[in-house]
Parts: structure tokens; C-alpha cells; sequence
């Protein structure tokens, strides 16, 4: 006969504790996940929040990106550099070409965050940013995450096509 | 054998040590806010639970749920952050998932040697507090030295003139750490000096 | 930015021991240089542990929208592992060591490695970029860590001052390690493999 001994009751109620802590936890972050996709869809698409969608994405400086009813995408980007972040929305167009860029904000005052600022937000136009030393650093790193969003806004309409 | 003077700043180093992944990511005030309160949280139920299991509860077991008590409460504190700013979520989220295993919450999680040291359990929380606000004088301290000004909110740069632009680098951050350090080891020393 | 010019930037300027300030007391760096074998471990550690956690945040957690719960997750994963060591170890009449004051005082190894996961989940998604990523990782992290060790080993030679020594020449070396490693940069390597 197997002799099943009696649990500690401080156990089964710091372990009820946990389950309920993990609950609230889950049941808040679908929430919090729901809540979430309305605000960046507020944030990259001012006024078109019905109309658009919102899609995580995570890759590299690539956070989602929203795509409204004429099927044009506008992705969240977060650049780092040692000692803080910028972020832009950058609209792309067909074959994942910039259209146009904004900068949504950073969270440093330095000289390289304001000469980055400077080149997205001359993303997608036709004048001039002019040159700075800073750029050799900061070039890369806004081609990189353009070709991020290229390869994603590629995989997007590819997916689109396979429909 | 370690005497008083040594002894005090020894553990008090260990602890900045164990919370300099928090400190290093703090480079400014509203980061410094969010992670001194997800430590916290994590660090007051780690304690509190560890307090208040019983001592004929198994020593592992008792690790064990502390540690997961501080880990499932961290979920709920992410959650909310996230409903407060996403944007800041996805900045912190990742910094945010080491908090419960951080040298010093582990270290609260482990359930007190003694009944003496029981007694003394509300010194560990209020240890709890005095480490949050570090958290939160090390992002407001970053920030000033950085940028010259501070700022309340993630949308935009506090206008000011930068003071020591690298403070917001986390090699600012561990220098500045070991400045700290040195500074804690001075005041212990001149502290505990032993009368003649 | 290709995927060589980010899997150098992890030993350099993305260092986890920099730029997480994962910073190891003296006794793990001289347990690492004593034993090869604590530094094999947590090399190949990194390689699954990148793996399983990208999977269960991207692939489990995201789509339901349970990112929160990644500690949750991570913690139970944790002590699940420890316990069935634990039950192997009692089973072969060794026994585990139960984790003690002293032990948890600084940077736990498992933090490590989750950070080495986290961090490379953070800019991978493929399974084999992830894997070479977390590898990549997990040696900077190593070699970051023996190189400080270096530094700390020579500066008992010298009259540093009382305050300075230990922990505090400990952090501000590391501060000055990062402030050399920032300059090899992911910008760095892009160029050169351009």
C-alpha cells in the first residue's frame, strides 16, 4: 500500500500563491500584449488606428510595423548606440524601399544621436544631410536596419503573394 | 578572521556587484524608476517569502519557491510596465526578465540560518528599499552627468548641456560603480575605525 | 550588417560582461583560469541555452502574448534542471551541494548564460545564428573575464590605493575595458567584412 503523507500546509499555500502571481501575470500580459498593438498602431499611424494592423516583429532594431488598408507598411525602429536609443517609423514602399522616415524620439542629447536623427530623417527625401565624421559610425548602422526592413517587408509581400 | 571593518563594506561591494547588471542599465531617470521598482517587487516577495516559511520546510524547497514567487511576481510587474509604456517594454523587457536572479534577490531567497537571524528579517527589506533607491540615484545621476538635465519622460531629451557625455556608456557606469565603491570602503573604514 | 561583422561585435562591443555588466568576482575568474573544463561548460552551455530561450519567447510566448512570462519560464526551467541533477546526483550517492549564502552573493553562472541567450535572442532568429551567436558569446564573455582577471593580478603588484583595492579597481578596470572594447564596434566589423 503506497503511504501518501499529508502536505505541509504552508507549501500548498505559498505554491496556490505562485499559481495565482502566474495567473494575473498571463491574463495582464495578453492584455498588456492587446493594449500594446493600439498604441504603436497610435504611435506609427496617427488617426488611422481602426485601419491599421500591428505586427511584432523583433528583429534587431526592428520592432513591428503596422500596415494600413492600402497595404503600405510603416515600421518601428530603435537604433542603440552606447549610451542610448533612437526611435524612428520609417514607410516603406513596394520592394521595401524607404518612402519617407520620422523620428519618434531619443534618450540622449549626445552628438551622435542628434547627426542620426539627422540622416533618417533624411530618408526617403531628395535633399541633402550634408556630411559629418560621425557618420562613418552611424551609416552602417542605419543601413542595417534598413536592410532588415527590406528583408522583412520582402518575406511580408512574399507571403502576401503565396495567399 | 574578518573583523567588523572588513566585513560590512565586503558585503555591501558583493551587493553592487550582484545588481551592476541593474545599475549599468540605468542610464537614465525613467529607466532607473522602472528597474528599481521591478527589483522591488522581486527582491520584497524573494524576502518575504523566505521569511515566512516555516523553518521545518525543507531549505531547497523553500529556495525554490522564493525564487520562483519572485519570478512569477516579476511577470505581473512587466505586464503592467508594458500597459504603461510599451515602448519602454521593449527597451527594459529583457533587462527586466533577470531581475529574480540577480545575486541579491537569490541571496534573500535563501531562508534565514537561525532564528536570531529571522528576527532580524525586516533589516533585509529595508536593505530592499536602500538598494532600489541606488538603482534610482544611479539612472539620476547617469542622466544628469550625460545630458545636463533631466527628463520625466521617454519622449524626448531634457534640453541641457552635457556634463560627462560618457556617463550614459556602460563604461561609465562600471567606473562610476567602482567610484562608489571605493567611497563606500572609505566611509566603512573611517566608520568602524576601532577606538584607541 | 551581415551576420559575421554581429557575431565579432559580441566579444567586442556588445561584450555581455560590458555591456550587461555582467562582472565576476575573483574567485569565479580564477576558477575559470584553473579549470578549463568551468569555461568548456559554459561555451557549450551557451549554444542550447540560446536556442531554447529564443525559441520559447518567439515561438511559444509571443504568438499568445505571454512575453512577461519569460522569467516565469526561465525560473521553472531552472529548478526543474537542478532538481533532476539533484535526483541523479543523490541516486549515484553524491549528492548536490544546496546553494549557499556565499554563493548567491555575486553573479550566478546560470545568469550568465541566460544573459548570453537573451542577449543574442535579441538581434537573431534563425537557429543556426543563434546558435554560432551564442557560442560567439559566451567565449567573449570568457575571455573578457580572464583578461580582467589579467588586469586585476597585475594591479596587486602596484600601490594602488587601500580604497581602490578589490571590487573597486575590479568595476573600474572593466569600465575602462568597455570604454576600449566600445571603439571595436559593430561599425568596425561591418566595414571589414563589407
Amino acid at each position: 500500500m503506497i503511504n501518501f503523507r499529508k502536505p505541509d500546509a504552508s507549501l500548498v499555500v505559498t505554491t496556490a500563491v505562485i499559481f495565482v502571481l502566474a495567473l494575473a501575470g498571463a491574463l495582464s500580459s495578453r492584455y498588456a500584449s492587446r493594449l500594446s498593438s493600439a498604441d504603436f498602431n497610435t504611435l506609427l499611424a496617427p488617426g488611422s488606428n481602426a485601419s491599421s494592423t500591428w505586427e511584432l516583429l523583433r528583429e534587431g532594431p526592428v520592432v513591428g510595423r503596422t500596415v494600413n488598408l492600402e497595404n503600405v507598411a510603416t515600421y518601428l525602429i530603435v537604433i542603440s548606440l552606447s549610451g542610448g536609443t533612437l526611435r524612428a517609423a520609417i514607410v516603406v514602399g513596394k520592394d521595401g524601399e524607404t518612402r519617407s522616415a520620422r523620428v519618434l524620439g531619443s534618450s540622449s542629447g549626445m552628438p551622435y544621436f542628434k547627426r542620426l536623427g539627422v540622416l533618417i530623417q533624411g530618408l526617403g527625401t531628395a535633399q541633402s544631410v550634408g556630411y559629418s565624421p560621425l557618420d562613418s559610425v552611424l551609416e552602417p548602422l542605419v543601413r542595417n536596419a534598413l536592410d532588415t526592413i527590406a528583408r522583412a517587408e520582402r518575406d511580408r509581400r512574399d507571403a502576401l503573394h503565396d495567399k | 578572521m574578518i573583523n567588523e571593518r572588513d566585513r560590512v563594506p565586503g558585503v555591501l561591494l558583493a551587493t553592487l556587484a550582484g545588481l551592476a547588471p541593474l545599475l549599468v542599465a540605468a542610464d537614465d531617470l525613467v529607466k532607473g524608476v522602472s528597474l528599481a521598482g521591478g527589483f522591488l517587487v522581486a527582491y520584497t516577495v524573494s524576502a518575504t517569502l523566505a521569511l515566512l516559511l516555516p523553518a521545518r520546510v525543507p531549505p531547497i524547497r523553500a529556495f525554490a519557491l522564493a525564487a520562483l514567487a519572485a519570478a512569477a511576481s516579476m511577470t505581473l510587474y512587466t505586464s503592467i510596465l508594458r500597459i504603461v509604456d510599451p515602448v519602454l517594454f521593449e527597451l527594459l523587457g529583457r533587462r527586466l526578465f533577470i531581475v529574480p536572479f540577480l545575486g541579491p534577490v537569490i541571496s534573500v531567497a535563501l531562508a534565514p540560518k537561525n532564528e536570531a537571524a529571522r528576527d532580524r528579517g525586516w533589516e533585509r527589506l529595508i536593505g530592499g528599499l536602500g538598494f532600489a533607491l541606488a538603482i534610482c540615484l544611479m539612472g539620476f545621476m547617469r542622466e544628469l552627468l550625460s545630458s545636463g538635465a533631466i527628463s520625466i519622460d521617454l519622449a524626448g531629451q531634457a534640453l541641457g548641456r552635457p556634463i560627462l557625455p560618457i556617463a550614459s556608456q556602460p563604461s561609465g557606469a562600471l567606473i562610476l560603480i567602482g567610484l562608489v565603491s571605493a567611497a563606500i570602503v572609505a566611509v566603512s573604514r573611517a566608520v568602524l575605525r576601532p577606538s584607541p | 550588417m551581415n551576420s559575421f561583422a554581429l557575431i565579432f561585435y559580441f566579444v567586442f562591443g556588445g561584450n555581455i560582461l560590458i555591456t550587461w555588466g555582467i562582472v565576476p568576482c575573483r574567485d569565479q575568474a580564477v576558477g575559470i583560469r584553473r579549470s578549463w573544463i568551468g569555461a568548456l561548460s559554459i561555451f557549450l552551455a551557451s549554444i542550447p541555452a540560446s536556442l531554447i530561450d529564443s525559441f520559447l519567447y518567439r515561438r511559444l510566448l509571443t504568438p499568445l502574448g505571454l512575453e512577461s512570462m519569460e522569467p516565469l519560464v526561465f525560473g521553472l526551467f531552472l529548478f526543474g534542471v537542478y532538481f533532476s541533477f539533484s535526483a541523479a546526483a543523490s541516486a549515484l550517492g553524491k549528492p548536490l551541494q544546496a546553494p549557499t549564502d556565499e554563493g548567491t552573493k555575486t553573479i550566478p553562472w546560470s545568469l550568465a548564460l541566460y544573459v548570453v541567450a537573451l542577449s543574442v535572442g535579441e538581434r537573431f532568429s534563425s537557429p543556426l545564428s543563434l546558435m554560432v551567436a551564442g557560442g560567439v558569446a559566451a567565449f567573449g564573455f570568457i575571455a573578457a573575464t580572464v583578461l580582467l582577471d589579467d588586469i586585476m593580478a597585475r594591479l596587486d603588484l602596484e600601490s594602488v590605493p587601500e580604497v581602490f583595492r578589490g571590487m573597486p579597481a575590479r568595476f573600474i578596470s572593466a569600465g575602462l575595458i568597455a570604454l576600449a572594447f566600445s571603439g571595436v564596434d559593430a561599425a568596425f566589423f561591418s566595414r571589414l567584412f563589407e
